[in-house]
C-alpha cells in the first residue's frame, strides 16, 4: 500500500469520525428546536433528549462543520481521479450526481454558518430564522453524510 | 481598537447569490488540475486532465460574501434580511439540484 493511499485512508477515517460527531450535535439541536420541553423534566429518554440546552451546540457545530468541509476538500481530488471515473464507467450517474450535489450543498452550508451562529447568540428562542437555519443545516449535514456513505460503499477513495 | 463590523445576514445573502450566479452562468473561476497539481484562471488551453472548479467557486463566493458582510450596512432590518438570506439559501439548494438533474433523469 502506497504512502498516499495510507494518508488518504487516515483522512477518510477522520472525515467519517468528525462527520459522525457533527451529525450527532446537529441532530440534537434540530430535535431541541422542534420539540422544546421543560428543562426540569426528568422522565423518559425522549424528554431528556429534547430538554438539552441547544445554545451550547452552536459553536461546536460551526467548528465541526468547517473542519469536516476542509477534510472533504483535501480528499476531493482523490475522489475525482480515482472514484468518480469508476462510478461513471459503471454507469452509476445518480451516485455521481448525488456527490456533486453534496459538494454544492456543503458550500451552501458554509455560507449559512455565520447567519446560523448569529441567531444562536440572540436571546429569542422563538426566532424563526434560528429554527429554520438550524433545520436547513441539519438537512445538509444528513444529506452529505448519507451520500458520502453511499459513495464510499460503491467506490471508496 | 474598533471591533470589526460584520453582518452575517449580508454575508449569507451575497454568498448564495454569488455562488448561484457563478454556477448557473458558468462564470470563470480558478480551476485546479488534480493530476498535475496546477491552478489556472480561465486558461482553456491547458490539457492536464480533469479540472475541478468547486474550490474556485466556493472561494469566489466567500470573498464576495465577506466583502458584503463588512461593507454593507449592518443595521438595515437584520431580521428581514435574515429571512431573505435564508430564502436565498433554499433557492441556491434548489438551483444546484436543478442544474444537476441530468445525472438523475439523463
Amino acid at each position: 500500500m502506497a504512502t498516499y493511499q495510507i494518508s488518504n485512508l487516515i483522512l477518510l477515517l477522520v472525515h467519517g469520525l468528525v462527520s459522525v460527531a457533527l451529525l450527532g450535535a446537529v441532530t440534537h439541536q434540530c430535535v431541541a428546536v422542534l420539540w422544546r420541553t421543560d428543562r426540569k423534566a426528568e422522565a423518559g429518554f425522549v424528554r431528556r433528549y429534547t430538554s438539552v440546552a441547544p445554545t451550547g451546540f452552536a459553536t461546536a457545530i460551526c467548528v465541526l462543520y468547517v473542519s469536516n468541509l476542509l477534510l472533504g476538500a483535501l480528499l476531493y481530488p482523490e475522489y475525482r481521479l480515482e472514484s468518480r471515473y469508476s462510478l461513471e464507467e459503471m454507469r452509476l450517474l445518480p451516485v455521481v450526481g448525488a456527490f456533486e450535489l453534496k459538494e454544492h450543498w456543503g458550500a451552501v452550508g458554509l455560507g449559512l454558518l455565520p447567519l446560523y451562529w448569529s441567531t444562536w447568540r440572540g436571546a429569542d428562542n422563538a426566532d424563526w430564522t434560528r429554527v429554520m437555519s438550524t433545520l436547513t443545516l441539519g438537512v445538509i449535514v444528513w444529506f452529505a453524510f448519507l451520500v458520502g456513505h453511499v459513495v464510499n460503499n460503491f467506490r471508496g477513495v | 481598537m474598533a471591533s470589526l463590523r460584520f453582518s452575517p445576514q449580508w454575508f449569507t445573502l451575497v454568498f448564495c447569490l454569488a455562488y448561484g450566479a457563478i454556477l448557473a452562468l458558468e462564470l470563470p473561476v480558478p480551476g485546479y488540475y488534480p493530476l498535475t497539481g496546477r491552478w489556472s484562471f480561465g486558461d482553456f488551453s491547458i490539457v492536464d486532465g480533469t479540472v475541478m472548479h468547486w474550490y474556485g467557486l466556493t472561494f469566489e463566493a466567500l470573498i464576495l460574501g465577506v466583502l458584503a458582510g463588512v461593507l454593507l450596512p449592518r443595521r438595515l432590518a437584520p431580521r428581514v434580511l435574515g429571512l431573505v438570506a435564508l430564502g436565498a439559501t433554499w433557492a441556491l439548494m434548489a438551483v444546484a439540484a436543478f442544474l444537476l438533474r441530468s445525472y438523475f433523469w439523463g
